[in-house]
């Protein structure tokens, strides 16, 4: 039985009419706020004596941007044009997909797939095309100590680390014959943290470590492309602390930002930018960004917002990137200017094309899946294992779901 | 793994699905080139006998497109990289439509007539060679199979068919009667619809 819309209707009627409430009809007036400290915002070194302030034993819970350290630092409300293109450059960018495994099938297993793509920036040359698949199915790998499978949250965290491998060995192997920059582009935020519930979490973070020190050898230009970043509040938190006396720094919940909640960093930046320029550099205070700066200083991940733009569209996305690229002015202008100029080349739509591609080479469909499935099945039999297992409520569902044939007379 | 051997030269794709009356068979987009002409002479197996082969016109190719490529149509214009990541490494799938006008029998035998059966899908299509097509052109008996066809352009197909055969004659007077008994064959089909013969006629005019 499909979705009744006849009884639906009459709620989506309801919807609309509290649409102006739903989309916060005072956000304009927040938004003014936020500009006007914006405008404001005093110069670089009341900045580091607040975010001083905030990192002493007293105060607790800021999670907001601060400047770099001094000497890479940039005034927070700088905002940077486009910088002309390098004449060359090679971008690889790369995403990934998975099947996550299931306690329904014959063989408990789970695949990584990792896609690359290659753009060869200012040469008339075919982009590359590599994809990665890999299949778990030793009990080591999709067990956990107690023998039980391997949850979501482990396959997740095995395929970002998968993904920055194959970035780290992909960059390895390009850097000798690369003339230009050479880019990496990740479709995610770079501070990953895992789960404590996650198999194996301590040996997979010195895996994720191992794995950004060999991009920082090979000399990439990371970045971590986060597009439309709607959760992301640091500089508005920065603006709160800034704009608080001492003693509420030291009293108050800087998690909640007054005046400023409900907006977030994209509608700031998205009121304060121009097509293809960026904002400041700056990095996030939180404790995990620190344990990324306890490992070196390189590591300590910074960001800025940049308007992407396709001349149809607009879309403003933060870029994630570390130390050992945010510490080079060049570097961060060659990051800035690539990734402004990917956003141009698919139509309307406003989104690094070379990620586009990336995620079209590691998506794994359910078509695949059950591709996938009938060839495990198919090599099962050849083993002479039955590869059925019989699930009632399963077969039950696909029974009721399967294509209709109509009968006619 | 075992491969079956096709001749690469003239190989335009392999059989996506089919009927007695035609097949579509499918190729990649930056594989194109003659050997998909509109009004080539093709050929494929029948289903379980490699020795029957149904011979066909290409009536149709067509490119698909999917979200990627219209998004990208309607920009100002296409970085040529992209273009050449679209055109070869997206493999941008290709159909190629035939309408079946005949077969031939394993001893050389010609029937120009619908095959016994469609070929299997994944069967190899390959261009016909030259004397085969030659030869199969010497007969006019199914152009009403192209002719009445609904769902096919069957003027100009019929008369691309014929300048095609007409290019693989070497000798000029050879070639000029080839054209000469078509166009006859062509006045006795159409003599019921002169503003059509016309129009054929022009197409395949020496």
């Amino acid at each position: 039985m499909a979705l009744e819309f006849s009884k639906v209707i009459d709620q989506v009627s309801k919807l609309g009419g509290m649409a102006h409430i739903l989309l916060d009809q005072y956000a304009g007036s927040r938004l003014e706020i936020a500009l006007e400290r914006f405008r404001r915002a005093p110069d670089l070194r009341v900045i580091h004596e607040r975010i001083e302030l905030a990192r002493s034993p007293e105060v607790s819970g800021y999670r907001g941007a601060a400047p770099l350290d001094p000497g890479h630092d940039e005034p927070l409300n700088l905002v940077r044009d486009c910088p002309p293109l390098p004449d060359r450059a090679t971008l690889i960018a790369a995403d990934g997909s998975q099947i996550y495994p299931s306690d329904q099938s014959a063989i408990h297993y789970f695949l990584i797939n990792v896609g690359m793509f290659i753009y060869h920036h200012g040469v008339d040359r075919a982009p590359e095309t590599v994809t990665v698949p890999r299949l778990y199915y030793h009990r080591d790998h999709v067990h956990d100590k107690a023998g039980r499978i391997v949850n979501n949250r482990t396959v997740d965290a095995m395929r970002t680390v998968r993904e920055m491998e194959q970035l780290a060995d992909r960059a390895q192997l390009l850097a000798p014959e690369t003339v230009g920059p050479l880019v990496g582009l990740y479709d995610n935020h770079l501070l990953m943290s895992i789960p404590p519930d996650v198999r194996d979490h301590k040996k997979l973070e010195r895996r994720y470590f191992d794995a950004l020190r060999g991009l920082r050898e090979s000399g990439v230009l990371l970045g971590g492309y986060v597009d439309n970043p709607t959760r992301s509040r640091m500089v508005l938190r920065l603006l709160h602390l800034l704009h608080l006396t001492e003693d509420e720094v030291r009293t108050s919940d800087l998690g909640y930002t007054r005046e400023l909640e409900s907006l977030n960093d994209a509608q700031l930046f998205n009121a304060i930018l121009e097509p293809g320029q960026r904002s400041a550099l700056m990095a996030q205070n939180s404790p995990r960004n620190l344990a990324y700066r306890k490992r070196g200083k390189d590591f300590e991940i910074a960001f800025f917002y940049v308007k992407a733009s396709s001349g149809y569209q607009d879309t403003i996305a933060r870029v994630d990137l570390p130390m050992w690229v945010a510490a080079d002015k060049t570097r961060v202008d060659h990051l800035h200017a690539l990734i402004v100029h990917q956003a141009t080349m698919q139509g309307r739509n406003p989104y690094p094309y070379a990620l586009t591609r990336a995620d079209e080479l590691a998506v794994v469909s359910s078509r695949d899946k059950s591709r996938l499935d009938e060839l495990i099945a198919v090599e099962l039999r050849r083993q002479g294992i039955d590869p059925r297992v019989f699930s009632a409520k399963l077969q039950g569902k696909r029974l009721a779901r399967g294509d209709k044939r109509v009968h006619e007379l | 793994m075992t491969t079956i051997a096709t001749n690469t030269d003239y190989m335009v794709g392999r059989v996506l699905r089919a009927s007695t009356r035609g097949f579509t068979c499918g190729t990649q987009s930056n594989r194109v080139d003659a050997r998909h002409d509109f009004g080539a002479l093709v050929m494929a197996p029948i289903a379980n006998d490699e020795s029957v082969h149904v011979i066909g016109l290409t009536y149709a190719v067509e490119i698909k497109d999917d979200a990627l490529v219209s998004e990208l149509v309607m920009a100002d214009q296409v970085d040529s990289n992209v273009l050449r990541d679209q055109r070869e490494n997206r493999m941008v799938p290709l159909e190629i439509s035939v309408i079946s006008v005949g077969c031939r029998y394993a001893g050389g035998e010609l029937l120009h007539s619908l095959p016994p059966r469609p070929p299997m899908s994944l069967s190899a299509v390959e261009l016909c060679p030259r004397d085969l097509i030659v030869s199969f052109m010497q007969r006019q008996d199914f152009y009403p199979l192209v002719l009445n066809a609904a769902e096919v352009p069957g003027d100009d197909l019929l008369g691309a068919a014929i300048r095609y055969a007409s290019w693989q004659i070497e000798d000029e007077r050879t070639r000029y009667d080839f054209l000469v008994r078509c166009g006859r064959a062509l006045a006795r089909q159409l003599s019921h619809d002169l503003k059509r013969l016309e129009h054929v006629l022009a197409l395949i005019r020496p």
